[in-house]
């Protein structure tokens, strides 16, 4: 028999459970949930930190680079960029949140009847929520700003529009699946209506899911929305948004603090939103504790 | 069922759904509250009636509704898109124009991602917890978290602007004549035409778009690849593998990464989809004259053949490989032909 | 997976799509490649397109014009940036009648069009008739022509119904330049009373030229490029170069980093702080030329639509809340302050001393005398990137905050072009604000913003709003049929004048437009009505 020098593995072993999943001891997570406090409490604190409004316009200081005065200098209009920066937070986060939140209630309802009643409702809701994700996110959220008007309520139907059939599909295939199991099929038989069987016992089971995709959902709702922005579709110029501070810096490149900064900001918002999302994933996911 | 009434079904359903896609597109131009003949008509013609009637009676915007739609639906049937407003052109020569522009970038920004991120998982998944994993998942997450439209930005003011390295934006150099359209791919019609210097432009203008665009992908297919591989490698026969004297590399390539690759496939195609919507963005700042950018232009002119043709053609296409891929599935799969 | 299927989908959805393409059969217009040895000398332009049409028949815009006017001669010219003196094109003579109304034209010998094919005095005729009964865009510029007489292959008489004095301005313009008729008619052109049904040249002009020009369209892509090359059958001199390319780029950034780079020879759409960048660069020269234009504020005079602002005391009390230093320093060097609604290019504009200057506490005073609590409006505005070198969505800002200032609180409410000009048109500004720029080169152009003509109506202000209404309008009907010249330079000051203080409408500035193009570049003029004359464009 030919022996083989055996070669050490070097591969990872079988993790043992800890009393916390690992993702979210580790200093990354932990870096991110301060960022998004820390970002929390800039964007609600903005009008007593900011050093400037965020709308006062200084025109002999206009097109100034980042100095003693103006920390990240000032734009076009002599607006002080930090102190926009700082209430563009107060914007950009309560759109994030708020249009997964609101696709996540739409879908779910929509999911849910779709999931429990099946049959003609089923296929009806079922290609309608197909139509929708025929089109790109993008494009989509483009022809509803254009044909409703640019501003902030719009981008948020919008972007509501464009994301709920992704709940509904989730939710769809949870009742589906969650509806078979005994505990719902006993409830019934029991004689509950089906409000109470829903509520009580198909609910609870997939509210862990739907969180984790709305944790997961909210940085790229914060780039949407940025984007919409960018492209000219979200609030007046005026007002402090970050995509659309980006967009005036295309116009002044020599000026790269006008254009560079508000990116930072949503970079680091995103970023630590995703880590976040990821952290809340793990905790959540019945999946992942085996490891 | 039997798979061809499966099949059958499927088919006619299409029929309702493209049915619905042209309303949905109609309707939504209808909502507007403007209407062509100020998107372009100049000051002076506008204000006089007999030039506004004259122009909605040339666009047929003086009929009713139901008709225009008809003969909208009707014309469709024959492939017949319309003629833009806009550009004065049929729909269908935009699409042409428009289309091999996006397709060639977004195809680039999915090879380099793809390209770049299945090495890099599989080795982060390998090394795990070593820096060169940590430097990995920072990357990942910074690829699904950045804004395209800014780092292209940056893109350009740094390579462009500040370095000289990436020409200006756009597909070609405007002293470069472009040569015949076969395919509309710069890079093939350049070869297919002999001309090496449209080759290497066109390759030179796609280097830095293509980079920004492949961000996300990136991002997510590494992420993907790292969790899937950490999976596979957690298994049995992995374990029987080394076990039985296999060196590391060998039960690296030969049997972990050919299992891990089969979710992320799946994976691959869900970036393109945020490839699509990233395009509209990439292509204005790149001033790449792409179907993104049509699909802006036209929206905001409120060019409703053109609107109509980007959204039908899009759908269409997503409609119809919906069909063959449940299709597939239902060969694969008999438990759902019965659902 | 949730996902798998839609993945797939999306992945085999490219694949059809390219097949798609790839197998369809005609191509998009046809691209012949360059001669294999020589370079030929190529200009490149970059604009921000302003293109609805080629057909001169058919548009009036700004990009439009810079290109048919390289391909199409029309009767009279400019040069340059001098707008007064016109000069011979296709005509090489004119009398001009006692009364104004009947012009006399004797037509250039031996002009062949590009096609080959010889000018004469019946393309005149066909061009113009064609022009006044397509009934678009530029019709109206032939609105005063009545007739159109042939008496001999040499010269064209053009009868006027009422005297007009500026009717050689006019034809200076692109959208009358002189068309190819025999070649056009096979083409599906039509130029009789039912042209507007009949016509079908559209598509053939959007893809090739039927002018006389130094230069003929070989190109045209929209939204991307326009490619023009030399006309063999020129008349005159041929034209400096070989190719001209002219790019469309919406960014004024971009733009910048173009022709600092060498990428463009010429930049045309540039804000002023791009001006400024590039003063100091090697290579490049910049320049400004006064515009045409004038940049107002439009209030609105119906009190269904302007609610509070249709009050004369706050109309006043914009004039003076407003920072007119602070706003030529945003809109940049060479910007002119406007007294009056006519730009001082113009004979019978009143000089720009004579303007109103701020004085915040006397519009604070006027807003207490209207006595109408908080005054609370909305401007409306076209939020596209840069018009005629002005970032209008920077200096709605600016008069947002200038009115703040004084205790009026401004939303902003700016859509697309598209949008935006609806609103417009259909007079539901209620404050706007807006330009107006020349058509063609004459003080005349500038009569709409009187009461109840076409700018005038989008203010709500007609005729019988007030007797000064009346009075203006009055003013302006004897300035437009006055025939001498020094007479009719005072009547348009006094319409100036009479509209001070008075009055929807608030004039801030004309522009001008900044451009620049590389050292190497000779000849390089801008006027506002057609861009670039391009064949005076010479590269070393």
């Amino acid at each position: 028999m030919i022996t083989r020098r055996r070669e050490r593995a070097t591969f990872p072993k079988l993790h043992r459970r800890s009393s916390l999943p690992k993702v979210v001891r580790s200093p990354i997570a932990i870096g991110a949930m301060t960022a998004v406090a820390l970002w929390l409490v800039l964007a609600a604190a903005a009008p007593l930190v900011a050093p400037y409004p965020p709308l006062l316009q200084n025109i002999p200081e206009r097109l100034s680079p980042p100095g003693p005065t103006h920390w990240l200098g000032t734009d076009p209009l002599g607006r002080d960029i930090l102190s926009r920066i700082l209430f563009g937070g107060r914007i950009s986060i309560p759109v994030g949140i708020g249009a997964v939140t609101l696709a996540a209630i739409i879908g779910t309802l929509v999911g849910s009847i779709a999931g429990w009643f099946k049959g003609v409702l089923d296929e009806t809701i079922m290609r309608i929520t197909d139509l929708t994700l025929a089109f790109p996110t993008v494009i989509l959220a483009l022809v509803i700003t254009a044909a409703l008007g640019a501003g902030i309520q719009n981008a948020i139907i919008a972007i509501m529009i464009a994301w709920w059939p992704s709940y509904a599909r989730l939710v769809r295939g949870l009742v589906l699946s969650v509806r078979e199991r005994e505990y719902v099929l006993a409830a019934q038989a029991v004689g509950a209506s089906d409000g109470r069987v829903y509520i009580r016992h198909v609910l609870p089971n997939i509210v862990s899911s739907i969180v984790i995709l709305v944790t997961l959902d909210v940085g790229h709702a914060i780039l949407t929305f940025a984007s919409l922005s960018f492209l000219g579709l979200g609030p007046p110029p005026e007002v402090p948004e970050w995509g659309s501070m980006i967009a005036l810096g295309r116009d002044y490149f020599d000026q790269w603090w006008i254009g560079t900064f508000p990116g930072l900001a949503i970079l680091s918002l995103t970023l630590a939103f995703n880590i976040v999302g990821d952290s809340v994933r793990d905790l959540l996911d019945p999946r992942l504790r085996r490891q | 069922m039997s798979l061809h009434r499966f099949i059958l079904r499927r088919v006619l359903l299409i029929v309702p759904m493209l049915f619905g896609i042209t309303l949905l597109s109609f309707a939504l131009t209808q909502l507007v509250p403007v209407n062509a003949v100020t998107a372009n008509l100049g000051e002076q013609a506008a204000a006089d009636p007999e030039a506004v009637a004259a122009f909605r009676h040339h666009w047929g915007l003086d009929r009713p509704l139901h008709e225009q739609y008809g003969a909208y639906a009707w014309n469709l049937l024959h492939g017949d898109f319309g003629v833009s407003i806009s550009s004065k052109r049929p729909v269908l020569q935009d699409l042409r124009q428009f289309f091999p522009a996006t397709v060639e970038l977004a195809v680039t920004a999915l090879a380099l991602s793809v390209l770049v991120s299945i090495p890099l998982g599989i080795l982060s998944a390998a090394r795990r917890d070593t820096l060169f994993d940590q430097f990995t998942r920072v990357i990942s997450l910074v690829g699904v978290s950045i804004p395209v439209f800014w780092l292209g930005l940056i893109g350009i003011l740094v390579f462009y602007a500040g370095l000289g390295w990436a020409p200006p934006p756009g597909r070609l150099s405007a002293d470069i004549v472009p040569p015949p359209f076969v395919t509309g791919f710069l890079v093939l019609d350049g070869l297919l035409a002999g001309r090496i210097d449209v080759v290497t432009d066109a390759l030179r203008h796609l280097v830095l778009p293509a980079i920004v665009l492949s961000s996300y992908g990136l991002g997510i297919i590494t992420r993907m690849m790292r969790g899937s591989m950490l999976e596979v490698l957690a298994e049995d026969y992995i374990r029987t593998a080394t076990a039985k004297g296999l060196s590391n590399r060998a039960v690296l390539l030969r049997h972990a990464a050919r299992n891990g690759l089969i979710p992320v496939l799946t994976v691959i195609g869900l970036s393109f989809g945020g490839l699509l919507s990233g395009t509209v963005v990439t292509e204005s700042v790149f001033a790449w004259p792409g179907l993104g950018l049509y699909a802006f232009r036209s929206a905001t002119s409120f060019d409703s053949p053109a609107i109509m043709g980007v959204g039908v053609v899009i759908a269409m296409i997503y409609v119809l490989v919906n069909l063959v891929v449940d299709v597939l599935y239902g060969f694969a799969d008999p438990r759902i032909r019965m659902a | 997976m949730r996902t798998s299927r839609r993945s797939l989908t999306l992945a085999l959805a490219f694949l059809m799509a390219v097949t798609l393409v790839v197998g369809c059969t005609n191509s998009a217009s046809p691209q012949p490649s360059a001669p294999a040895n020589t370079a030929p000398k190529v200009l490149t332009i970059g604009a921000s397109f302003v293109i609805k049409s080629l057909d001169p028949g058919r548009t009036i815009e700004t990009t439009s014009n810079m290109i048919n006017h390289s391909v199409y001669d029309s009767l009279v010219t400019f040069a340059g940036e001098d707008l007064k003196t016109a000069l011979p094109s296709m005509a090489t003579e004119w009398k001009i009648s006692a009364d104004s109304k009947t012009y006399t034209f004797t037509l250039r010998q031996g002009v062949k069009f590009a096609s080959g094919n010889p000018m004469t005095a019946d393309d005149v005729k066909w061009t113009f008739e064609r022009v006044k009964n397509l009934k678009s865009n530029p019709a109206f510029l032939l609105n005063s022509v009545a007739s159109i007489e042939v008496p001999d292959p040499q010269h064209v008489v053009l009868n006027l119904s009422e005297s007009h004095t500026d009717l050689l301005a006019i034809l200076s313009s692109a959208s009358v330049g002189i068309l190819d008729a025999k070649l056009l008619k096979q083409n599906g052109a039509d130029a009789s009373a039912n042209a507007k049904d009949l016509d079908k040249a559209e598509t053939y002009l959007n893809a090739h030229s039927a002018g006389t020009g130094p230069y003929v369209l070989q190109t045209y892509t929209p939204e991307q490029e326009v490619v023009l090359v030399r006309n063999p059958n020129y008349w005159g001199a041929a034209g400096n170069s070989d190719r001209v390319v002219i790019r469309n780029i919406t960014e004024s950034a971009t733009q910048k980093l173009q022709v600092e780079a060498g990428s463009l020879d010429i930049a045309i759409t540039l804000g002023p702080d791009q001006i400024n960048a590039l003063k100091g660069s090697a290579g490049v020269t910049t320049k400004a030329s006064p515009s045409a234009t004038t940049f107002y504020v439009l209030i609105n005079n119906n009190p269904a639509v302007g609610g509070a602002f249709s009050n004369p005391k706050v109309q006043q009390a914009v004039r003076y809340a407003l920072d007119y230093d602070g706003i030529l320093a945003l809109v940049g060097l060479g910007a002119v302050r406007l007294a009056g609604v006519i730009p001082t290019l113009f004979p019978g504009s009143v000089a720009s001393s004579q303007a109103p200057k701020m004085d915040r506490e006397k519009a604070k005073a006027l807003l207490k005398e209207a006595n109408l609590g908080e005054v609370k409006g909305a401007i409306s505005y076209s939020s596209d990137p840069t018009s005629q070198g002005v970032q209008v969505s920077v200096l709605v800002q600016k008069i947002q905050s200038d009115l703040a200032a004084v205790g009026m609180t401004i939303t902003l409410n700016g859509t697309t072009r598209a949008t935006a000009l609806q609103e417009y048109r259909d007079a539901k500004n209620q404050i706007g604000v807006w330009s107006w720029a020349a058509d063609w080169p004459d003080a005349s152009n500038f009569l709409v913003f009187a009461p109840g003509r076409t700018v005038g109506k989008r203010a709500g202000w007609l005729e019988d709003a007030s007797p000064q209404a009346k009075d203006i309008a009055d003013t302006a009907r004897k300035a437009e049929s006055e025939i001498d010249s020094a007479k009719r330079a005072a009547l348009y000051q006094q319409f100036e004048q009479k509209m001070r203080d008075f009055g929807p409408f608030v004039p801030m500035f004309q522009p001008a437009v900044p451009y620049a193009f590389r050292s190497n570049v000779k000849g390089v003029t801008f006027n506002s009505v057609w861009g670039v004359d391009i064949y005076a464009v010479s590269k070393e």
